[in-house]
């Protein structure tokens, strides 16, 4: 069950709201728990009811080792340190087994001539990277002593939560914990669920309207990139921007619907997703996209493994390190690895240059207007270029789309774009003395890809986002030094008015009308 | 109601109700939509509504020389054939169909032109993502839920606007000449030769999950050939291609214990009268052939 797909909406949303409000409203706390932790479970086996039993067994298991970690002080040290090591090794090889035996072994096959194991293909549970974490963390939290809250019902809602379930925000037990103790989260709030309704809205409007409708101008061009057909520089940059919209609104859409649908039940899940392209820097970036994997490959990864302690080399090491898991962590194949080491391989780069920069004497961190501008281009453009290798199917699709865009399979545009243009100057004489052609082309749609595609680069740049629109209401876990700084237009925050109720009404309903129309496509991140 | 201005006074209970009965107030104007102007004119659309809807327990199912080779008041059966559909689709609708019902008589078109190339590129016409809602026994359906209808809604304008097609003359074959018959009906072969290798295809072998999953529900299942014109019956009389297909579907028929009828071989009057074009009978050629197939598909 999607949060795009009308079971969600219409069926399964409204009853789950209902029962925990009648629950809550006669004090019943552990059994208003007990009706999410069960509806939770409920959405989860919904695509596999086997998956039940694992993250059943993988809840109880984590369970077992976290309350003896937190409360079996006593023990010396080292039986501690050996508690922890084997709980975290015991989920890693359960994701190891279930994401990563696939791809190790079929490469291990195709090094030799000869097949040495035979495997049948293991499919992945879903939400297994995402659990997966986030008990690990909890086992971490509950070694260092950070964990003072043991109720079992608790700790299966705190995994199971099903907004956050499927693809995260990756939640730290400490975040979670103090919110289902309060007995106001019990107690349905209008506010709660008026502040929800319209985050979920914006969510869905990001996820069914903008990302599936940009989808189909960027999937042809990574299937043509596979297939060894040669793309021009504008199918190429076509399909690359395109992918790196659908991506965007997908996440963004989808971490809204999650922070909408917690807010619905009175918890306020943390910021996952904080206008990433409009980053100045790939360090900032990597503070604005996926906030809480950053935070736990930070916190869990990068600093024991000695952060910026031990010297540059190290800590450029570390960071790669870092990246490379990253990388791996969102899928077992050799384009997530390289897309994770190209990320790498940026940060060395700018944490190099801010070193430089302070060691000649500037602030690294500021720059005027144009400074500030020409920055942003140049972090989004290397994102984009790290996208198509995340995006293509194999490392020879990736380079296909690369080198169009690099311009090595010409340039070439159909004529009809140029009958405004030239009418003011001879362009199109100008553009043919440089190399241009002009015919038409086959993967880009025409002026409505074009339009498209300028549409959402201004709405991912200029907009304001959903926590702005949504200050006066905290509609997120303040967490890991994000400002949500207020938007400068009073009117762009959301107030319950007419204004904004007739804005929300539409996007839902064209969002709904995008659903009935043209069916409704899977997360990118439920993938992960 | 608390309403100042645009911009002040609305209670978030206010905005909550509004919000909810303005997507209620939507999603009952598409399906009234749907239901005026989309069912009853789009072929697909009532095949979701028979799978959905209907009580009837016998089922005829196949692309268009079925769809054309019934009479409309042929009540009999539930009708679920429409244009070019593929095998694996047929395979999708019929297990849906009987997902709730009993089934007792159906009634399969195997004919040469479902292995052709158009039915295997088809694959299962994308029918997989449809009757999500069959999942469960609804007392009632809501059609813009459901994909396979309300994808119509892209369309809002056509549909508006909609005009049947102008239906094909009753006696065109008829009145054709014999010469430019032949030309069209060679055209028409080209177009429904089986592929090489069919058997191997997964259109082919959805012949074969469709049979075991009606005869496990203990169907009786008839394997039908409607009849051809002349032209068409002559030219392809010994052409390879549709013989070995004719062979398959005998051997299929007698795998899974089950009749296989070529209306074509009935002693009955078969010309040109009977036809719109090589394949299709009209009016008059329905009128004569469908009640003799419960005769020769389920008497003894």
């Amino acid at each position: 069950m999607l949060f795009n797909s009308f079971e969600f909406i219409f069926l399964f949303l409204p009853i789950t709201v209902i029962g925990f409000s009648c629950i809550g409203k006669y004090g019943h706390k552990k059994l208003a728990v007990l009706w999410l932790v069960t509806a939770s479970l409920f959405y989860y086996s919904w695509w596999n009811p086997v998956y039940f039993w694992l993250i059943t067994a993988s809840i109880v298991f984590n369970y077992g080792i976290g309350t003896t970690l937190s409360k079996q002080l006593s023990l010396s040290k080292f039986s501690r340190k050996i508690i922890l090591a084997s709980g975290i090794a015991l989920n890693l090889s359960l994701l190891g087994y279930f994401k990563y035996a696939n791809f190790f072994l079929k490469n291990i096959n195709s090094l030799l001539d000869q097949p040495i194991v035979h495997w049948d293909t293991i499919f992945l549970p879903l939400a297994i990277s995402f659990f997966t974490f986030q008990q690990i963390a909890y086992l971490a939290d509950a070694y260092e002593d950070r964990v003072h809250e043991h109720s079992f019902l608790h700790y299966c809602l705190f995994v199971t939560f099903f907004p956050q379930l499927i693809s995260g925000p990756i939640v730290h037990h400490k975040e979670m914990m103090p919110q289902f103790e309060r007995n106001s989260t019990y107690k349905l709030s209008s506010e709660n669920i008026a502040v929800g309704l319209t985050i979920f809205f914006i969510g869905l409007f990001k996820k069914a309207v903008l990302a599936d409708g940009i989808a189909v101008y960027a999937a042809p061009v990574f299937e043509a990139a596979e297939q060894n057909i040669l793309l021009t520089f504008l199918e190429a940059w076509g399909g690359a921007l395109g992918y790196t919209f659908q991506i965007y609104f997908d996440f963004s859409g989808y971490s809204d619907m999650a922070i909408g649908l917690g807010r619905m039940f009175g918890i306020n899940l943390p910021l996952n997703f904080h206008s990433p392209y409009k980053a100045k820097s790939i360090i900032e970036f990597w503070r604005r996209w996926h906030i809480t994997l950053s935070r736990f490959l930070r916190d869990y990864l990068y600093i024991p493994l000695g952060g910026n302690r031990k010297g540059s080399v190290r800590r450029y090491l570390n960071l790669m390190i870092v990246m490379f898991l990253g990388g791996l962590w969102h899928g077992a194949g050799w384009t997530f690895i390289a897309w994770g080491a190209m990320h790498g391989f940026y940060l060395i780069i700018n944490n190099s240059w801010r070193t430089l920069l302070r060691a000649l004497g500037y602030d690294s961190n500021g720059s005027g207007w144009l400074g500030q501008r020409l920055s942003q281009i140049v972090t989004f453009t290397a994102v984009v270029l790290a996208w198509v290798i995340f995006r293509a199917e194999s490392i020879n699709g990736a380079e296909n789309v690369l080198k169009g865009m690099a311009g090595l399979n010409g340039f070439v545009m159909p004529e009809s774009y140029l009958d405004g243009l030239n009418q003011i100057a001879p362009i199109k004489s100008f553009l043919a003395n440089i190399g241009w052609e002009f015919h038409s082309l086959k993967f880009l749609q025409g002026k409505a890809e074009i339009l498209s595609l300028f549409f959402l680069l201004i709405v991912s740049w200029c907009a304001p986002n959903t926590q702005q629109i949504m200050h006066r209401y905290q509609s997120v876990f303040d967490i890991y030094r994000v400002e949500v700084k207020k938007w400068r237009w009073n009117f762009l925050r959301w107030t319950p008015n007419f204004a904004w109720f007739l804005f929300t009404l539409t996007l839902a309903t064209i969002s709904i009308y995008r659903m009935m129309s043209y069916g409704y496509k899977e997360f990118i991140y439920r993938f992960f | 109601m608390d309403i100042k201005n645009l911009f002040t006074g609305f209670s978030n209970r206010t905005y909550i109700v509004g919000i909810i009965l303005g997507i209620i107030a939507y999603v009952f104007i598409a399906e009234t939509f749907l239901r005026i102007y989309v069912i009853p004119n789009d072929e697909l659309s009532q095949v979701a509504v028979s799978v959905y809807e209907s009580e009837k327990r016998d089922v005829i199912i196949g692309d268009s020389q079925f769809k054309f080779g019934f009479p409309e008041d042929y009540s009999l059966f539930e009708g679920l054939s429409f244009n070019g559909m593929p095998v694996e689709t047929m395979g999708i609708i019929l297990k849906e169909y009987y997902r709730h019902r009993r089934p007792n008589k159906v009634i399969i078109i195997a004919a040469p032109q479902m292995l052709a190339e158009n039915r295997v590129e088809r694959g299962d016409l994308g029918f997989k993502e449809y009757f999500k809602f069959n999942a469960v026994k609804l007392p009632f359906m809501i059609y813009a839920f459901e994909k396979l209808v309300s994808r119509n809604l892209a369309d809002f304008f056509k549909w508006i606007h909609y005009k049947p097609e102008q239906q094909f003359k009753e006696n065109m074959w008829e009145e054709t000449a014999e010469e430019k018959r032949t030309e069209m009906t060679l055209k028409r072969i080209e177009t429904q030769r089986p592929v090489k290798n069919f058997q191997e295809t997964r259109n082919f072998k959805s012949y074969y999950q469709l049979l075991t999953l009606l005869k496990d529900k203990n169907a009786k299942i008839c394997l039908l050939k409607m009849p051809v014109a002349d032209e068409y019956r002559e030219l392809v009389r010994n052409d390879k291609d549709f013989l070995e297909a004719e062979t398959a579907f005998k051997e299929m028929a007698a795998a899974y214990n089950v009749k296989y009828v070529d209306l074509g071989q009935i002693p009955v009057t078969n010309d040109a009268s009977l036809y719109i074009n090589s394949d299709h009978l009209n009016e008059k050629g329905r009128r004569l052939f469908a009640p003799l197939v419960e005769k020769y598909c389920f008497d003894q």
